[in-house]
């Protein structure tokens, strides 16, 4: 029944030393970066001490090289009584060990170092609310194929039918036939991608990155780079319109320049297959990034488009599976440049329903918007001018202004939910829409909020919380709110289905 | 077993607007009321630490900040017995409900058939006043999780058992 290399404790193949070292080195660096980067700019302030320095390097060195050893020695896992064992550490001994049927994602990944050596990375979440991962950081494909598709075979009989555990092997066998590539991005179409995507964004990372350095090591840079700081000041003295359009413009050419990088590194040579089991999802350049997605474990499904993406007739797809960490974005599965018809299909697939007529759709009221257009435009331009005087930046309120207005009028548009017997989607959006579907069986709790100015307008939201993530559906009427509210509930409580 | 499918008459179904809920023990009051003197004390702290070793902060500007905290610190100290008033949590035979906020009202609902696990918990303060807080921990992080303050130990464990043998019936 079991598979028989993992009964036995297991140790990390020798190549895995390599990595834990690395991995080592890196929270050293991670440390120890401010004084590199000191040292990188002012070399020449401490060439007395070059002699420690290689001494402080040479310990650091020894001791992860130690570290790997000992860690090496000391980690196993194994599969033993339906749970998945790790025993690691040499000074402090951890022992985890998670029920086979509390597993909820297997993960491969392999960052740069791990190509490098050929090994790849297996993380396993259990989606509990007390840190449960476990994550063995070198095994070969090969081995981690085995176990990926073990753990996931495991899952799924013990979800369906238990009398069938001992064809598991079989049922493996033919798991890794039944493989159909759905599709695979070209370079042209990664281009699409990028182009379509939200190019302010890459430009924000790196300007808020960028900025963050600066604050932290001001002096230093103030120190090197005197003379141009001071050519900059003077410039930005006589700074007239055309440096602000030009600085504008440039910001921009930046920004597409690191959101196209950025997009292709991450979606490069993406392939999305069909298994029996549900999707697998590969891509990655330098760190490459296998997920397979079980179809019963999806919790919720996104997908959106803007008007750019309308033109390429492509959406993103966003994919989530519960996780034990469900604030950051780690168990979120990207899926960007899905053709229209394919998005339909595995929409259809994943949720066998193809019927979008059995929908009660309501849409969020005009209040909302009104609300956040006092707070977003009519609040700031009274007080902005009040504070800093009218006229230097009164065509900046304007733009704002008419920016907001505009956007919180699109938005208004968009805004509704639909909900069925069995699913609820919302959507929302202003430049770009997006809509998410969720199961209502897959919901684990339900918020009612409502303040005293939203009761006396007969208006309330609702927080819809699932294993992945919460959303609101902000505004829609008390009634309709509470109707909704005690139907979920009915759903949820009425049959005792899985839901992850 | 017979398949059944009724068609679902949404006026019909059970309704959390007829709920009764439960209050909290009334020496809760007290610990929100002291909770909100000490937050008082800490940042009043942290702003006079901040004057007495900053040069150039000026006197008028460190009152207005104080006076504003403690104008504050006096609102949220008699709003605290409204809030309290309308805090309650409600059991149902498939689910938990709690209710919170006058201004901001919320009304939270966790099936029971969705809850992992529970805990007891008590802080400091709390636990003079011998309360507990019971939480409720749904999957896939904290967001979901319910917290229920302010309960005596009897109930706290009452419900926790509660809960807990509703959890034990859905296990295979």
């Amino acid at each position: 029944m079991k598979s028989k290399s993992l009964s036995a404790p297991n140790k990390l193949p020798i190549e895995g030393l390599t990595i834990i070292f690395f991995k080592a080195l890196y929270k050293w660096g991670r440390a120890l970066w401010p004084f590199i980067l000191i040292y990188i700019f002012k070399s020449s302030k401490y060439q007395a001490y070059q002699e420690y320095i290689l001494l402080g390097v040479g310990v650091i060195l020894i001791l992860s090289i130690i570290h790997a050893i000992l860690f090496y020695k000391h980690f196993s896992f194994q599969i033993k009584d339906n749970e998945f064992i790790v025993k690691r550490g040499y000074l402090n001994k951890e022992y985890k060990s998670i029920p086979l049927e509390r597993i909820q994602t297997v993960n491969i990944k392999q960052n740069f170092i791990q190509q490098i050596i050929g090994v790849v990375q297996l993380d396993i979440d259990t989606a509990g609310s007390k840190e449960k991962e476990i994550s063995l950081p070198a095994l070969r494909l090969a081995h981690a194929k085995e176990i990926e598709s073990f753990l996931l075979s495991q899952k799924e009989n013990t979800d369906e039918d238990t009398a069938e555990k001992s064809d598991s092997i079989n049922k493996e066998a033919s798991h890794k036939e039944e493989k159909k590539t759905l599709f695979k991005l070209s370079i042209p179409e990664l281009a699409k991608i990028a182009i379509s995507d939200n190019i302010l964004k890459g430009g924000l990372l790196a300007l808020s990155f960028t900025y963050g350095l600066y604050e932290q090591y001001n002096d230093i840079i103030t120190e090197r780079f005197a003379k141009e700081i001071d050519t900059m000041k003077e410039t930005a003295d006589s700074a007239s319109w055309q440096l602000i359009l030009f600085a504008i413009g440039i910001f921009i050419v930046f920004s597409i320049v690191i959101s196209v990088i950025r997009i292709i590194l991450i979606n490069f040579d993406l392939k999305l297959s069909k298994t029996s089991q549900g999707y697998k999802l590969e891509k990655g350049l330098f760190n490459k990034k296998s997920v397979i997605i079980p179809l019963s474990k999806i919790q919720t499904y996104t997908w959106t488009t803007n008007p750019i993406r309308k033109l390429f007739n492509i959406v993103t797809v966003t994919i989530k599976q519960a996780s034990s960490n469900a604030v950051d974005e780690k168990n979120a599965v990207h899926i960007p440049g899905c053709k229209n018809s394919i998005e339909e299909n595995i929409r259809k697939e994943i949720f066998n329903n193809s019927d979008y007529q059995d929908y009660s759709t309501y849409r969020t009221q005009a209040f909302y918007f009104i609300r956040s257009w006092f707070f977003l435009v009519l609040l700031p331009s009274a007080l902005i001018p009040f504070f800093t005087g009218l006229k230097p930046i009164l065509i900046g309120i304007l733009a704002w202004d008419l920016l907001i207005t505009y956007m919180l009028y699109k938005a208004s548009l968009k805004r509704q939910f639909s909900i069925s017997k069995d699913y609820i989607i919302a959507q929302k959006g202003a430049i770009s829409t997006t809509w998410k579907l969720v199961p209502l069986y897959k919901i684990q709790a339900v918020s009612f909020k409502q303040s005293i100015f939203m009761k006396r307008k007969d208006r309330a939201s609702l927080r819809i919380y699932t294993a992945s993530e919460s959303f609101i559906i902000p505004y829609i009427n008390t009634n309709t709110a509470m109707e909704c509210y005690n139907f979920i509930l009915y759903k949820i409580e009425s049959k005792n289905r899985k839901w992850m | 077993m017979t398949f059944i499918n009724n068609h679902i008459d949404k006026e019909q179904l059970p309704s959390i607007e007829e709920i009764e809920y439960n209050a909290l023990d009334k020496k809760y009051l007290t610990i929100m009321r002291i909770q909100t003197i000490i937050t008082t004390l800490i940042l009043s702290a942290i702003i006079s630490i901040f004057y007495l070793s900053e040069e150039g902060f000026p006197l008028s500007d460190y009152l207005y900040i104080i006076g504003g905290i403690l104008l504050l610190a006096t609102i949220k100290f008699f709003y605290a017995s409204i809030a309290y008033k309308y805090r309650g949590y409600a059991l149902r035979e498939k689910d938990i409900i709690y209710k919170k906020g006058y201004i901001w009202r919320s009304i939270t609902t966790v099936p029971f058939n969705r809850i992992q696990h529970t805990e007891i918990k008590e802080n400091a303060i709390a636990r003079i006043f011998s309360l507990q807080t019971v939480k409720f921990y749904t999957a896939g992080g904290a967001t979901s999780d319910l917290k229920i303050s302010g309960l005596n130990k009897n109930d706290a464990l009452k419900i926790k058992e509660f809960v807990n043998g509703k959890l034990e019936n859905y296990e295979e």
